[in-house]
């Protein structure tokens, strides 16, 4: 008992304990609305739901989910050709990643749904109220079919395209503020056959500026 | 609370190393260990009863809870050797002490769960450098890496590796099936038989068993080999043992799916993911050990 070493290793582990307790284990989770509240008209989109399978729901854990499909109306009287593919919004909200549950990254889960990303980009967008989203945009492909695609992981107020970053930015603002509250927010359209990627890109940025600035009351700032 | 036990036992295998050599003048008295003791139950209880769930509710790490017997086997196995090391305490190791507090505090703080476990490792590593000395540390290394298998990996970093395997083992499957009389259509991880769709909800995971049978293969190496390069080499056989057995998974249900009974096939499906994945691996593990026997027969009382 009379080493100096011992003693400072107590004094360390004590400290640390001390440093642990004063923290509890429970997370500060802002107030959030059900994702099902998003409206359910944009403009001219006008939803429906896709429910998800028990199965997919038990796999992606513990939250709250949107899965919708929004469809143009048969807009602007006459011409056909402006018939425009329905956009797909999916959002993932994750009120506590405390239990070590993260979330699917499209990167795996397309691939493993037998898309192959065809390019990837790394950009930004105002959405109508002037806010800067930084955002991925990607093309993905299935034989014939092409899918213009934007996700990215939403967080106390701050939009990342990239997994591992919003990954540490979760840690990071867990030790701030003591939450982990997170969303992966995903735009998918069909590029149609007949139609340029760049109109398949408007079509999908469009419809999320338009959607974008509801976001805070589902995922808290 | 069925896992005050499990926690006990986590607890006090690290302790093993603290207290099995004896008689030596540089001990610290029992209550210093104990003290020790204490102190690292206060700090890890919630880490430890969070790990402790998780291996018994997440499936592909139930493996977890062999490892730290496997460890204190390790030790007990060593006695002799340890009783044998001289004992010198030293300074050298309270920076990792320090360090592992701090990656401690970080995990708990940024709620990471992979951090705040591997500080235990690093801690008792450090512990066990301050007062022991560094031959202690060498010669209990092996139980100390033995440690990490027991730490889920953290996801994100972790499907980079079993995700392609997951998507070659599908591959592997969706080309033998129609050789087998059954078409198919594959995209990605989901199987498109003539009557059902496999794997459509797993579609983005990697091979999640991957983690258990390379521990397995580790456990097995051990017992059955006596040089770690060939103990090395069937730990790395696990990798593609597992895609093998995925492929037999996904081939075996899509030839029940053809010739028996869709509704049983999926049933064996998941089936297939526990005991029965279990046994295939073993056999495989088994095979490639006597594969290697016969192309390099072990020398005896060589290293």
């Amino acid at each position: 008992m009379r080493s100096p070493r011992f003693w400072l290793v107590i004094l360390l582990l004590a400290v640390t304990a001390f440093i642990l307790q004063s923290r509890g284990d429970t997370d500060r989770i802002p107030a959030s609305q059900p994702l099902s509240q998003m409206p359910e008209r944009f403009g001219d989109w006008s939803a429906q739901d896709v429910p998800l399978t028990d199965d997919t729901l038990a796999v992606l854990g513990k939250g709250d989910f949107l899965n919708r499909v929004y469809t143009g109306q048969p807009a602007a009287a006459g011409s056909p050709m402006t018939k425009a593919a329905p956009i797909s919004l999916f959002i993932g909200y994750f009120a506590s990643q405390r239990t070590g549950q993260t979330m699917h990254s499209p990167q795996n889960c397309l691939p493993g749904a037998g898309w192959t990303f065809d390019s990837q980009r790394y950009t930004s967008f105002q959405d109508i109220n002037g806010k800067q989203y930084k955002v991925g945009e990607y093309v993905i492909s299935n034989g014939d079919i092409k899918q213009f695609v934007i996700y990215w992981y939403q967080a106390h107020g701050r939009s990342i395209p990239n997994e591992y970053k919003a990954k540490l930015y979760m840690v990071a603002d867990a030790i701030r503020t003591n939450r982990t509250d997170g969303a992966l927010v995903r735009v998918i359209t069909q590029v149609l056959p007949w139609e340029s990627l760049d109109s398949a890109r408007d079509r999908a940025t469009q419809f999320t500026q338009q959607m974008a600035p509801n976001l805070p009351r589902f995922i808290p700032n | 609370m069925p896992y005050a036990v499990d926690l006990a036992a986590k607890e006090t295998n690290p302790e093993l190393p603290l207290t099995s050599p004896s008689g030596t003048t540089a001990r610290l008295g029992w209550l210093a260990y104990a003290s020790i003791a204490l102190l690292l139950v206060v700090l890890y209880y919630r880490v430890a009863i969070k790990l402790v769930y998780d291996w018994s509710t997440i499936p592909d790490y139930s493996h977890g809870f062999l490892v730290p017997f496997f460890a204190a086997f390790l030790i007990w196995d060593k006695r002799k050797v340890l009783q044998a090391t001289p004992i010198r305490q030293s300074w050298f190791g309270v920076p990792l002490v320090v360090f592992s507090i701090v990656v401690l505090i970080l995990g708990v703080y940024g709620v990471e769960l992979f951090t705040s476990r591997m500080s235990f490792i690093f801690l008792m590593t450090g512990l066990i450098w301050t007062f022991f000395g560094w031959a202690m540390v060498r010669a209990l290394r092996f139980p100390l890496l033995v440690l990490v298998l027991a730490v889920p990996f953290p996801a994100i970093l972790f499907n980079q590796i079993t995700f392609p395997l997951q998507l070659l083992a599908s591959r592997i499957a969706s080309e033998i099936l129609p050789l087998l009389g059954v078409p198919t259509l594959h995209e990605g991880n989901v199987i498109e038989l003539p009557v059902m769709k496999l794997e459509v909800a797993e579609a983005c995971s990697g091979i999640r068993s991957l983690m258990s049978l390379f521990t397995l293969a580790v456990f097995y190496g051990y017992f059955l080999e006596r040089t770690n390069r060939r103990r090395i080499l069937l730990a790395l056989a696990s990798i593609p043992i597992a895609v093998a057995a995925n492929v037999a998974r996904i081939v075996g249900t899509g030839l029940c799916v053809q010739y028996w009974d869709p509704e049983k096939a999926l049933g064996f499906f998941h089936e297939f993911s526990g005991w029965v994945m279990f046994v295939i691996s073993l056999a495989c593990l088994y095979l490639v050990h006597r594969a290697m026997q016969l192309i390099s027969p072990a020398k005896a009382q060589t290293t």
